[in-house]
């Protein structure tokens, strides 16, 4: 929500100036106009908004001024510049009339696009152009520049850091290049910021390391320079925004949309709008065309900022900051009891009021300190205040000059250090505070310095009120501010470090140890299936210089030469960050591009390089890779394995006759032409008739049994089968044999037990039973429970009736344990292979074979009540009652076989009554009111993996 | 003696960096640079997209499909230092992210299905995660070995529940212990095997003088011994065997021409599919004698063969 709000204070109309710059000066009294005829210099003062004087000097050139700037420096304070075509002009404002040009830089080849004089040095000044590059000027010398800043595309933008004064950003198309001037070979930093042109710049006036930029795409970012992989944060707007300056007061934003010509809302063009933690909050609107330069009033009293405004309508208009906007960024605001709002019309005020009253709890502390103030008005001196300050612990005074009213503070305590300097007004008055502002060095976060500035101001006013010297309160108030930071703890204060010093470093060394991207692989999938995928063809790779392999890391990525012009590899600061805005428009993690943009480049430079040269165009992703997508090429290698799918088909498992499986498994081979296999199949079925033989001698004769046991043709032989197969890696005959002859193989086991608990036993050997099928066919993998025991499972309980028979001449052949365990690992990785197969039926029989151990694995059992005696059973059958322990809900007799149950109402029935009766209802048959169908399901959902 | 059976086009915008067959081999996965994950059913020479996965903000390294006793359940890992598990209930969405690591996640392992729904990934920030399903709580427990590999892990790959129930001593009536095997950019190989409810260090192999990039743990049957592969930056692959699981033996399977990106044991057989930065994929086989052969290789650009639809390797 935002408060549409005319504030303007002022407004005059130039329509004759023609003027496309706007500057303010350094006393925040004279506003320099620039167009192609004239140059003027309009004098403002607050007091007297009729007397409109302008002084006109004329300026005849063919080319528009581009910018203008004054130099915002006491001593430089009567130098301005004017940006025209390709040159600078710097003129002096003599005398308070005369407007000489001293000197013109000459140096670019291409239009200027912006100057902007350093904030301290007033001899220095930094230009740049869309020639690439950005001079930095000394005006005693301006034959050549002192300093060049090569880049590689157009600068369209630069700005000196408002607390490092080395420290200067330049903007290229959607690049930012943040650089120390001192080292002009290469950027300090290199963010890619946006995928549009950068439109504008802005540092924060408050820590060294924050800029904010706003872009044609219509996103304004802000970002840490240190950590500039990812913006801070991000505002999305849905127009493309020319400027987003930090308001000089607390946290606030101000923007200006560009480039509405051809958008439905033209009317709203003109409008500045002020963000506060990240959503519009208020609109200044006035302006009828687009406004194109907006800048603070220097010198204004901290109780009433002001902007002042140019736009294409050819009007200047002064805005005043509501105190209530000024609140609501955490500003500190002396509350005067004069103060006025008859600028504001009311009702904008109480809707202000509303909008924010939220916001605004925090302020109760200055209303207190209003009412406690006290009146007396002493003059204090400059000199005074500095003679005030005493030594304080963690305080420390680092400069303090009386010609320039400043001195600089130094202030360290629990790892942060805070750097502050202290600004005495020129023209003060006895309740003028000094003006306080961070310098370089600081590491304390945002927040927190605007918070310690609203606390120090805060105390300057009070003292100032109280007709007392400021400045040692401030610094007493400042030192308690950093005590009360929270102690970092040790892990924050070395990232913190890094990020301080080395972060690009780091982030360089990040790339280098992720490996280098793999582009072709071959993978084993399910059983036999070979998922291969490659580079195509007609990609060739990067060659690189020094490096004849394939590179290792992804840094390598960065080292490409010759892609982005010469010059480019010295400067690129980290290793994926591509230079210029490829691809995807709409695609909005940008920083994340890099890499995949790298790996197409490296392997199809010559593609790119096509591409880059299309510049101005939208690129699109499928021009930019522009070969055919990627293609996976799945083979059939079934032949490399001796396994077959449709032999595990026609395989026939019947443990509990095992002669007859083996002589009809060894048919079914010489069918299939396999006479190997069907031979070793013969072979197991002689065995297997000596050992079944010999379960019925033993019944008669003892010894003979004896002599068969030890015969090669027993165990020695099956053995011997199966170890072949499995070191042949044929899994599928080693398994189906071991299935064969698994009741011998369980004889040693189950020799341990009674060899009557024959049912006990064989639920241990046969965990799974049929009622897993239907688990495994569930598409979820939840094993539904509502699917009882079927009648296959009194099956296997016979089965295993059966085996106690076999089971009792356990002598007959003896496999030691480790070898039955082997065994056993066989099975179940052929019982993998089949459910991979989806052949559940015979991937179950396989699994019936596999001793226990593994019931964990078998969750979906289900228990009921006796619906007689309500005692709780497992099996079909009540053990009390002895009859079926469910009634069908249908046909109201007792359930054998498959029964349905309702997870809710637990009213169940024969699978088959259930289902015809809820093809034709949606309510339980029992009239219970339950709607089975639908709620049941929604039972079962959140219960395991959804 | 292979065929191909399926040419799918992925229709990614930029390079894949993997591609997976489900449980079944009915569906695939593949992973980009274009940031996605897309998911095809797959149908006797025919191919559908059923999902393009859209999560991750940088390139996407791997895929993994879950068992699926847990449902349909897709791992995918990033260089946005995300791991994102995204499971099939109608239709795709994300079912958990994690977000531990503090650089590129390069791999992502399911556990053997017998252990339950755990997952393990290995980040360039040097450490590997264990992510596990708890059933009562329905959350994600994580543990996570720090500095695993000094620099970065690079891989990392279970050992199979069967190979890990082979070595046990059945008379112990003991669980077998839970392996995984990893490699990373200290050129080394490393054995992790859970005790309690931690991972602790088993052993470490040396044999490597570059970057390990790939290692996987065989499902060896029939041989009664494990094996591992690696491959590393420095052009080598190398086979380790054990018959404990404690010690390991090297032998060096082959020195290629370029650096060996990806190492693939199938699931019976024990045939090793090796694929590296020179295109080029082959297999091996170990001989009756104990010498590894190249049974079959492919070196041209698998994207030409559309035309060529009975090519065979």
């Amino acid at each position: 929500m935002s408060v549409h709000w005319s504030s303007e204070t002022m407004k005059w109309e130039y329509r004759e100036l023609q003027a496309t710059a706007m500057s303010v000066d350094y006393s925040g009294n004279n506003v320099l106009l620039a167009g192609r005829r004239w140059l003027a210099i309009k004098q403002l003062s607050i007091d007297d908004d009729t007397g409109d004087i302008i002084k006109k000097y004329p300026r005849q050139s063919k080319y528009d001024a581009a910018g203008a700037e004054w130099c915002q420096t006491y001593p430089g304070q009567k130098l301005c510049a004017i940006a025209s075509n390709q040159r600078v002009d710097v003129y002096e404002w003599r005398a308070g009339n005369d407007l000489t040009c001293i000197c013109s830089l000459k140096g670019h080849t291409r239009v200027v696009s912006d100057t902007h004089f350093h904030r301290q040095d007033h001899n220095l000044i930094a230009t740049c152009s869309i020639d690439t590059f950005t001079h930095l000027w000394d005006l005693r010398d301006s034959r050549k520049p002192v300093v060049s800043l090569s880049a590689v595309a157009g600068a369209s933008q630069v700005q000196w850091n408002k607390v490092a004064s080395h420290i200067v950003a330049t903007a290229h198309d959607g690049d930012i290049k943040i650089w120390d001037y001192r080292k002009n070979s290469a950027p300090l930093h290199y963010i890619s910021a946006h995928l549009c042109k950068i439109h504008g710049v802005d540092w924060s006036p408050h820590h060294e390391y924050q800029l904010v930029t706003s872009s044609h795409d219509g996103s304004i970012k802000y970002f840490d320079i240190n950590n500039a992989r990812r913006p801070e944060n991000v505002i999305m707007t849905n127009f493309p925004v020319w400027r987003a300056i930090y308001t000089p007061f607390g946290s606030g934003l101000l923007t200006i949309g560009v480039g509405w010509g051809g958008l439905p809302r033209v009317e709203q063009a003109g409008v500045i709008g002020i963000w506060i933690e990240g959503t519009l909050t208020h609109r200044l609107a006035g302006h009828t065309d687009t406004v194109q330069t907006m800048v603070w009033r220097p010198n204004t009293l901290p109780s009433n900022y002001q902007l002042i405004t140019w736009g294409r309508d050819q009007t200047l208009r002064i805005w005043t900051m509501h105190p209530t906007l000024l609140k609501m960024c955490s500003h500190f605001l002396p509350v005067d009891s004069d103060s006025d709002y008859d600028n504001i019309s009311d009702g904008s005020y109480t809707s202000v009021i509303n909008s924010m009253n939220d916001l605004t709890g925090n302020d109760s502390k200055g209303q207190e300190i209003l009412m406690n103030k006290i009146v007396h008005k002493t003059t204090t001196s400059i000199d005074e205040e500095f003679e005030s300050i005493r030594e304080m612990a963690n305080i420390e005074v680092t400069d303090m000059n009386i010609e320039t009213r400043t001195c600089q503070i130094h202030s360290e305590r629990n790892g942060y250090t805070a750097n502050l300097q202290v600004t005495f007004p020129r023209n003060v008055t006895e309740q003028t505070i000094p003006k306080f502002s961070w310098l370089s060095g600081t590491n304390v976060d945002s927040p927190t310095t605007i918070k310690i500035l609203q606390s120090i101001n805060r105390t300057a006013y009070r003292k100032k009120k109280e007709g007392h010297r400021c400045l040692l309160h401030c610094l007493k108030t400042l030192a308690t501010s950093i005590d009360e930071i929270p102690v970092k703890s040790s892990d924050d204060s070395d990232s913190m470090k890094s990020s301080q010093r080395s972060q690009s470093e780091s982030e360089n060394a990040g790339d280098s140890c992720i490996p280098f991207p793999r582009t072709c692989s071959a993978k084993w999938c399910g059983v036999s299936t070979l998922v291969v995928f490659n580079r195509p063809a007609n990609a060739r790779r990067f060659s690189l210089k020094h490096e004849t392999g394939t590179p290792r890391s992804m840094s390598s990525l960065s080292l490409m030469p010759g892609l982005f012009g010469s010059g480019y590899t010295s400067v690129s600061p980290h290793a994926t960050t591509t230079p210029s805005p490829t691809n995807a428009s709409g695609f909005p993690q940008l920083h994340h591009r890099h890499a995949s943009n790298s790996i197409t480049t490296f392997y199809f430079q010559d593609r790119w390089k096509a591409q880059s040269r299309r510049t101005g165009s939208m690129r699109s992703r499928h021009s930019i890779s522009g070969l055919a997508s990627p293609r996976v090429v799945l083979y059939a290698a079934d032949a490399l394995f001796p396994i077959s799918r449709t032999l595990a088909e026609k395989y026939i498992i019947d443990a509990s006759n095992p002669v007859d499986m083996c002589e009809r498994n060894a048919r079914l081979l010489a069918e299939e032409g396999d006479s190997e296999v069907s031979h070793a199949w013969g072979l197991a079925a002689l065995a297997a008739r000596s050992l079944g033989a010999q379960s019925v001698d033993h019944l008669m004769s003892s010894e003979e049994s004896m002599g068969w046991a030890g015969h090669p043709l027993c165990c020695n032989l099956i053995q011997a089968l199966v170890s072949h197969y499995a070191k042949s890696s044929d899994l599928q005959t080693a398994a189906m044999l071991t299935c064969a002859f698994s009741v011998f193989n369980d004889s040693e086991n189950s020799s341990s037990q009674s060899t009557i608990s024959t049912s006990s036993c064989g639920n241990n050997t046969s965990p799974y039973n049929t009622v897993n099928q239907y688990s495994e066919i569930s598409a979820d993998g939840w094993t539904l429970p509502i699917i009882i025991r079927s009648n296959s499972c009194s099956e296997a309980e016979n089965l295993n009736t059966d085996y106690s028979l076999l089971k009792s001449d356990r002598s007959a052949c003896v496999l030691d344990e480790a070898t039955v365990h082997l065994y056993h690992c066989f099975k179940r990785a052929y019982a993998d292979v089949l459910h991979r197969w989806q052949l559940l039926y015979k991937r179950t029989e396989v699994m019936k074979l596999v001793r226990g151990k593994c019931d964990t694995e078998y969750e979906g059992d289900a228990r009921w009540e006796c619906s007689r005696c309500g005692r709780g059973t497992r099996n079909a059958s009540c053990g009390a009652c002895r009859r079926p322990a469910l009634t069908c809900a249908v046909c109201a007799r007792g359930v054998r076989g498959l029964a349905v149950a309702c997870a809710l109402c637990t009213h169940a029935g024969h699978a088959q009554h259930m289902l015809k009766w809820f093809t034709q209802h949606d309510t339980c048959p029992t009239g219970c009111g339950c709607k089975c169908v639908m709620e049941a399901n929604s039972v079962w959902k959140g219960v395991k993996y959804v | 003696m292979i065929s191909v059976l399926n040419t799918i086009d992925t229709g990614h915008e930029d390079m894949i960096h993997d591609a997976e067959l489900d449980y079944y081999g009915l569906r695939l996965a593949t992973c980009s640079s274009d940031n996605s994950v897309k998911i095809y059913d797959i149908k006797s020479g025919t191919q559908t997209l059923a999902a393009d996965l859209k999560g991750h903000f940088g390139p996407v390294w791997q895929v993994a499909w879950a068992h699926p006793k847990y449902g349909n359940l897709l791992a995918s890992c990033s260089y946005d230092r995300k791991v994102i598990i995204w499971k099939e209930a109608g239709e795709w969405t994300k079912l958990y992210e994690y977000t531990g690591h503090e650089s590129s996640v390069n791999s992502v392992a399911w556990a053997p299905a017998e252990y339950g729904l755990v997952l393990a990934c290995c980040s360039s920030d040097g450490s590997i995660s264990i992510i596990s399903y708890n059933q009562d709580a329905a959350n994600w427990d994580v543990k996570k070995i720090s500095g695993a590999h000094a620099i970065g892990v690079n891989s990392i790959s279970w050992c199979p529940a069967i190979s890990a129930d082979l070595s046990l001593d059945p008379l112990t009536n003991k669980e077998a212990s839970k392996r995984l095997v990893s490699g990373g950019c200290d050129n080394l190989i490393k054995i992790w095997k859970e005790q309690g409810d931690q991972w602790v260090e088993e052993n470490r192999l040396e044999m490597h003088m570059d970057w390990v990039r790939d290692v996987a743990w065989a499902p060896s049957l029939g041989l009664q011994k494990s094996l591992i592969a690696s491959c590393s930056q420095d052009k080598r692959v190398v086979i380790w065997t054990s018959d404990d699981n404690v010690s390991w033996t090297p032998t060096i399977l082959n020195t290629f021409d370029d650096v060996v990106w990806s190492v693939s044991w199938s699931l019976t057989g024990n045939i090793l599919a090796i694929s590296g930065g020179d295109n080029k994929v082959s297999l091996w086989r170990e001989s009756a004698d104990g010498q590894w052969q190249c049974i079959s290789e492919v070196s041209k650009g698998l994207g030409q063969t559309s035309n060529d639809e009975r090519s065979t390797l």
